[in-house]
């Protein structure tokens, strides 16, 4: 079938399946109940946050991926954690990254793509005090010196991200293709308070290819150094990457 | 305001829906992602600078919460799991409905925009943030890929 005819088909189909589907029909009852829960959720959360505020700990990297269940990842990152930054409403702390193949106890789509994954493990918390609540939207990303942030970011490196609030902190883990490539230039670690990547939350120099803090962004944008590997860099495989991301 | 969003939802949310269906495989999932991506939406609509962008927007986040939930469920689903879940298509339909499934979540994405959303390549790579050249080399290659599917 040529193309044109099988592209044909498929508009066909989506008239059909858009007539014969029904949609979900959520509307304000679905909104009350789920409050509600919410409601109950965060009761019971406050209570657990009192009783164990006296001995509150911050998750290390590896008692973090443990707690969302990773145990593979766990092992890999140990208990490594880094320093607090804050911005506006949040602070954040890069706890930990690694790369790897087969090192995680999950399996995504992308991994079956491309094997080689890096990991990091972010704990972000608010500075008024307050919870952290699923509702504070929180893009982490991975950014790379020399490539645009718009461009080459979680999004667009087969990224994806588990996240758990414990006591307050949100403590999210997220993977994406390897960055151990590119360990021969500056790998950033962003934090950034939207749900998308923002162009406006950082600066990039296309003389340098570095990527820096817009200081008069409207939100929360840090930007953390990731260690890296210089030994594990690979310019010819880094940009074979990159012409497949094209 | 909180009207005014559930007006703009509806007139869009079997575009959403459908996009949900591709990607997460079975239509119980999906109504599940998209149910979580309407009450963030419902949540965050007043932060929404421009309301000309709702549709990407709200794309945006369903597309996001499928891919976590796809996270968070181990991958291990197999095809046979998805028979019976398009119970209420008609039946010539569901083998495309199928060899859609059988596409790679994201290629089902890309197919589900193009013919199900009826978005440009513009509106596509606005909505993924990746550019024009990519968004199309990916389709072409989901098409090819489910032109070999259903052996047409």
């Amino acid at each position: 079938m040529e193309n044109k005819e099988f592209e044909e088909m498929l508009y066909r189909h989506s008239e059909r399946v858009r007539a014969a589907i029904e949609p979900p029909g959520i509307y304000k009852e679905e909104i009350c109940v789920k409050k509600n829960k919410i409601l109950i959720l965060a009761a019971a959360v406050c209570l657990f946050s009192v009783s164990a505020f006296a001995a509150q700990k911050y998750f290390s990297a590896g008692e973090a991926a443990h707690m969302l269940g990773d145990d593979r990842l766990a092992e890999e990152f140990g208990e490594e954690s880094g320093e607090w930054e804050s911005d506006g409403d949040y602070k954040a702390r890069l706890l930990g990254v690694t790369s790897g193949e087969n090192i995680s106890s999950f399996v995504t789509m992308s991994e079956e793509a491309n094997p080689e994954r890096s990991y990091a493990v972010v704990a972000v918390e608010r500075t008024d005090g307050r919870d952290m609540t699923y509702d504070d939207e929180m893009l982490i990303t991975p950014l790379i010196e020399g490539l645009e942030p718009w461009k080459y970011n979680i999004y667009t490196m087969h990224g994806s991200y588990m996240g758990r609030i414990v006591d307050g902190v949100l403590y999210r883990i997220i993977d994406f293709d390897s960055i151990e490539y590119f360990g021969d230039r500056h790998i950033y670690m962003a934090v950034v308070s939207d749900m998308f990547f923002d162009k406006d939350a950082y600066y990039y120099d296309e003389d340098t290819g570095e990527i820096s803090v817009n200081e008069s962004y409207d939100g929360t944008n840090l930007l953390f150094d990731v260690k890296t590997d210089k030994s594990k860099a690979d310019p010819v495989k880094a940009e074979e990457y990159l012409k497949q991301m094209e | 305001m909180r009207e005014e969003f559930w007006n703009e939802y509806r007139k869009i949310e079997k575009d959403l829906f459908i996009t949900a269906i591709c990607y997460v495989h079975n239509t119980e999932d999906a109504k599940d992602c998209l149910s979580e991506a309407a009450i963030c939406g419902y949540k965050g609509y007043g932060r929404l600078r421009r309301k000309e962008y709702f549709k990407t927007w709200l794309m945006r986040i369903v597309i996001n919460k499928c891919k976590d939930f796809t996270r968070k469920r181990r991958y291990t689903e197999g095809l046979e799991d998805n028979l019976g879940v398009f119970y209420n298509f008609p039946w010539e339909d569901i083998e495309i409905t199928e060899a859609i499934c059988r596409l790679k979540r994201e290629e089902a994405l890309y197919i589900s925009l193009k013919f199900y959303n009826d978005m440009t390549y513009e509106e596509m790579a606005r909505l993924l943030k990746q550019p024009v050249s990519t968004v199309k080399y990916r389709t072409g290659r989901a098409i090819e890929k489910l032109k070999k599917i259903m052996e047409v």
